[in-house]
């Protein structure tokens, strides 16, 4: 039998292996991306980070559960079941922004720095506008019941600001990359950035649903 | 089986007892809470038949990635640098080397993962549900 | 054998002698991001931690010493003990390991020039620094922690413990973990992508798989104490009820939040003992480790199996047995692994030809320890048996022996093994033989009477104890091994300091060690190898072939990534080599993030929330400036 080999035991002296950091234009850089074998450096440490905050938010979603557990009334006497139709609404929305983000990784890998642009500044616009109508909502929420009234409060709202404070940043890093990429290119680093960014959204939009329907459970 | 295996594969067969052990336990653990912290058994679940047929399915996942794992060690230790003894498993060239040393650890990872799925799967049906400990 | 450099060689090791050359003065230490500068900045900050930890203890035992004394008022016996463990967990235990050991030896272990993100491994120092400066401002104010290191409420609710003494841990465990939580990163991306070419998965020593087990254990047990932490000053300064039962909350959630961080957390702490130990053991066995893989995977497998295990600190709470029966098999069957290391290493020692030289006495003694704190962890496995003795100095015991006799005796071993190759001196032996007998015989005489004094009844947490319990005389013995204790750490201190100045040159590799560092000069020079070192075992220094390879391949300058700060970086599971990566040099936004985030959490504490959330604006800030030139700081 044969011994199986990798896709490449290229040996000590290979000649393919590029100097990354040494890309300083798109076409160069998105050459690099598809060159390499294995995932960058920056992916990696992006997609461990997301490992710890799927933590967070596991721990946070069983802290809301372990509470449902011990009441006689979930959500208590007096507040109202949480409404279905505009948070479903507003997290498809943002789920989808995920495809754009998807495009986009793959633009930078193709050398394409317009379209990065382009996919990113839409999709921040559409995650903005998401943020905007959950802050309404949160309002509208806060008139009914405040954290303070009870441990069904505390736990629904602190979900909630948590998953938001997580868009929030995630429209941050939308903004940073924008302005670095128009400004320094789409260089190895920016486009390791731009890929990064796709998977804190695809992270962060799965977190949502999971954060949505947990939310919504009472009324589900 | 496809060779060389995939690294789906080669993975499951390290991981797969495992990850089958953190499911059993995790949501057995939620339905023990939900069952018997709750005042007045508002979440009414049929905890004895979800714990059985979780745990039955849990070490079900376990025994085949366990399979799996022994079949990869089996197709490696056929390739003479790795069956040879004072390098087994240790400092065998890659690929073979890594995935028989990758073998071996599914074996014993998917073995202790499957003692504790069947000491539970057994034990918690046999208790009296929600006694204080 | 060492690297030999030939003249050809020599314009080459000259020329990365200048490209990696470290900045000079202070502010060359402040903006470094080399992993050995970083790693020495760990162990000193470690060592006055530990130091001050110790403090906390030995003013305990001197409170303990007799019935009824009252050196310690009840109010400040409270603040030492909880000052004592977070200081020994958080603040030296953890950053020593990962901190200082794991950051100067893995790169060298993997043959790198640097970890993956240096900046960020800077970063986590200074945050390291800052949380443990936020926990002792609190103690320099009167307002230490004061709860336990546990920190249990309703204990530690704004009703109980109404000063800001709680907010100073709940926040400071939250900046505290940033820092872990960044390095345990840092960790795992420089164990996959950074090593040497053709060293795959199943070549790789066994050092960097304990440190690999500890970096992804940080990384999923941290954010359970974050939110833990979060959701208690939630209840503190906002007023909300996660932990109050009259609003519906459940006091309950404190303990399963923390205990499923606390948990993993003591692992955490023990595992990079076991790779010190998996160092140290085939060097002076002059053997390969027995069971190569059975030992690797146990390591995986003690942290991976931790995190099922977390309900056995709470036997005592009146969970239903259809709960408590999976952490106690989870609990049992977690021995196995911890056994299977066991056996391999004395095995090692048996079929070797040992040399018991002072880092072997050291993990001796760490076996030792091991066993027996092992033995009455297994006890406390069996329910029954936990509830008579939860609460007691039995488990003060237990922990003891595994902390301390476990985790701290190959902190000592390995602070004697690999102080040759940091400093290029050789310590005395007979001074170090000396300070491991007064070491390991104090901690059996501080901690071994606690087992029966435990069985007798003594509970923990008492600032004193009446006379006539019958618990006096076995108080008096573990206080007297305290100082005896005391004395050997402190003979362990003075016999490196003074062979630093004055202890004869080490040379490359004194005690014909296994691993890369050995093959570098020591102290090894800021690009670590001249060469990317060629690989084909866990044990790359017995590898004579290989290492001659490299000998000719600097002489014929191939390999040498000298057009910058250059290192390669591999594939995960085979390690083939992949590209090239530019490294940062030196930088200022490390610190200067730190910093901000110091105001941040500083802010917190005094609940002045706008100014905190200035200092967070600035700490984008900061972000930005690291991110202004990519690479090219």
């Amino acid at each position: 039998m044969t011994e199986p080999s990798s896709r490449a035991h290229r040996g000590l002296h290979p000649p393919q292996v590029t100097r990354s950091s040494a890309a300083f234009t798109a076409s160069a850089a998105g050459r690099v991306a598809r060159q390499r074998l294995a995932q960058p450096n920056g992916w990696w440490g992006m997609a461990l980070f997301l490992c710890a905050e799927v933590a967070l938010f596991g721990t946070m979603i069983s802290s809301y559960f372990y509470l449902d557990f011990d009441a006689h009334r979930w959500p208590p006497a007096g507040i109202p079941d949480p409404s279905v139709l505009w948070p479903s609404i507003g997290t498809a929305v943002l789920v989808a922004m995920s495809f754009p983000m998807w495009l986009a990784a793959r633009s930078a890998i193709a050398g394409r720095r317009g379209r990065v642009l382009g996919l990113v500044s839409g999709a921040m616009i559409v995650q903005g506008c998401y943020l905007g109508l959950q802050i309404i909502l949160l309002i509208q929420d806060l008139h009914k019941f405040k954290p303070q009234g009870s441990a069904y409060g505390s736990i629904y709202y602190t979900l909630l600001v948590a998953h938001h404070a997580h868009v929030l940043f995630g429209l941050l890093l939308d903004l940073t990359i924008l302005v670095f990429v128009s400004f320094r290119g789409l260089t190895n680093y920016w486009l390791i950035g731009v890929r990064s960014l796709a998977l804190y959204w695809h992270v962060v939009n799965v977190i949502a649903v999971f954060v949505l329907v947990v939310t919504l459970a009472p009324s589900l | 089986m496809k060779l060389p295996p995939s690294n789906t594969v080669v993975w499951f067969g390290v991981l797969g007892g495992g990850l089958a052990w953190i499911a059993q336990f995790a949501v057995n653990l939620a339905f023990s809470f939900a069952q018997c912290n709750a005042p007045a058994g508002r979440w009414e679940l049929p905890v004895r038949p979800l714990e059985i047929g979780l745990s039955a399915a849990a070490i079900g996942i376990g025994l085949l990635s366990m399979a799996v794992a022994g079949w990869l060690y089996l197709y490696t230790y056929q390739f003479k640098h790795v069956a040879r003894a004072e390098r087994r498993g240790e400092g065998s060239p890659p690929p073979t080397g890594r995935l028989n040393f990758l073998a071996v650890v599914g074996l014993t990872v998917n073995l202790l993962a499957l003692s504790i799925m069947v000491m539970t799967g057994i034990g918690a049906p046999l208790l009296s549900l929600c006694r204080q400990s | 054998m060492a690297t030999v450099i030939t003249d050809q060689g020599r314009q080459h090791v000259d020329r990365l002698a200048r490209i990696w050359e470290e900045r000079p003065g202070i502010l060359g230490w402040i903006t470094t991001t080399d992993h050995k500068r970083i790693g020495l900045m760990y162990f000193f900050t470690a060592l006055v931690m530990f130091g001050a930890g110790g403090t906390e203890a030995l003013l305990m035992r001197t409170q303990l010493i007799g019935p009824n004394h009252h050196l310690l008022s009840p109010e400040a016996y409270d603040e030492m003990f909880t000052m004592h463990g977070i200081t020994m967990i958080f603040l030296f235990v953890i950053p020593m390991t990962t901190g200082a050991f794991g950051n100067y030896l893995l790169p060298l272990m993997i043959g790198a020039r640097d970890m993956a993100f240096p900046r960020m491994n800077a970063l986590s120092y200074w945050i390291y620094l800052g949380s443990g400066l936020l926990m002792y401002i609190a103690l320099a104010q009167g307002h230490a922690p004061n709860a336990g290191w546990f920190d249990y409420v309703p204990l530690a609710s704004k009703q109980f413990d109404p000063g800001n003494n709680i907010d100073y841990y709940g926040y400071g465990l939250i900046f505290n973990g940033i820092s872990s939580t960044a390095a345990s990163i840092n960790f795992i991306v420089t164990i996959f992508k950074m090593r040497a070419p053709g060293m795959s998965l199943n070549r790789m020593p066994l050092f960097c798989f304990a440190f690999l087990a500890v970096a992804f254990a940080l990384l999923f047990a941290l954010p359970s104490l974050t939110v833990a932490a979060l959701f208690l000053e939630l209840d503190r300064q906002l007023g909300f009820h996660f932990y109050d039962v009259a609003f519906g909350g459940d006091p309950l959630l404190w303990q399963n939040l923390f205990w499923i961080f606390g948990h993993p957390e003591v692992y955490i702490i023990i595992l990079p003992a076991f790779g010190i130990a998996t160092a140290i053991i085939p060097t002076f066995a002059h053997r390969r480790m027995v069971f190569f893989p059975l030992v690797a995977l146990g390591e995986i497998l003690v942290a991976f199996l931790g995190f099922g295990v977390w309900v056995h600190h709470m036997f005592t709470v009146g969970f239903a047995t259809i709960t408590t029966v999976y952490f106690a098999a989870a609990s049992l069957i977690i021995v196995i692994p911890s056994g299977i290391q066991l056996f391999a290493w004395i095995a090692t020692i048996l079929t070797g030809t040992p040399d018991f030289k002072t880092p072997l006495l050291f993990i001796v003694g760490f076996i030792v320890y091991f066993m027996l704190g092992g033995l009455s962890g297994v006890t406390l496995a069996a329910i029954p048996f936990d509830q008579q003795v939860h609460d007691s100095y039995y488990v003060v015991a237990h922990f003891h022996f595994v902390i301390f006799g476990a985790a701290v005796f190959p902190i000592l071993g390995g602070m004697y093994f690999w102080f040759p190759k940091v400093t290029g001196r050789l310590y005395n032996e007979r001074l170090g033989k000396i300070s491991f007998w007064v070491t390991f015989i104090g901690t059996f005489i501080t901690f071994f009477p606690m087992h029966i004094v435990g069985i007798l009844g003594m509970p923990r947490r008492n600032y004193t104890y009446a006379a006539h319990l019958g618990w006096t005389l076995l108080n008096f013995i573990e206080s007297i091994g305290a100082y005896i204790l005391a004395t050997g750490l402190l003979m362990i201190v003075v016999n490196l300091a003074i062979s630093l100045f004055k202890g004869p040159p080490a040379g490359n590799d004194p005690f014909e060690g296994d691993t890369l560092e050995w093959s570098t000069t020591s102290p090894p020079p800021p690009y670590n190898y001249p060469v990317i070192p060629t690989v084909s075992s866990p044990y790359p220094m017995w590898d004579k072939d290989d290492r001659e390879l490299d000998n000719r391949r600097l002489a014929r300058g191939e390999g040498l990534l000298e057009l910058g700060h250059e290192t390669p970086a591999t594939t995960a599971q085979d390690a083939i080599w992949d590209e090239i990566l530019k490294m940062p040099s030196h930088s200022a936004w490390p610190p200067v993030t730190a910093l901000t985030l110091f105001g941040v959490f500083f802010m917190l504490v005094m609940a002045h929330y706008w100014i905190a959330g200035g200092f967070l604006a600035a700490c984008g800030l900061s972000l930005i400036g690291w991110h202004y030139k990519g690479v090219r700081v």
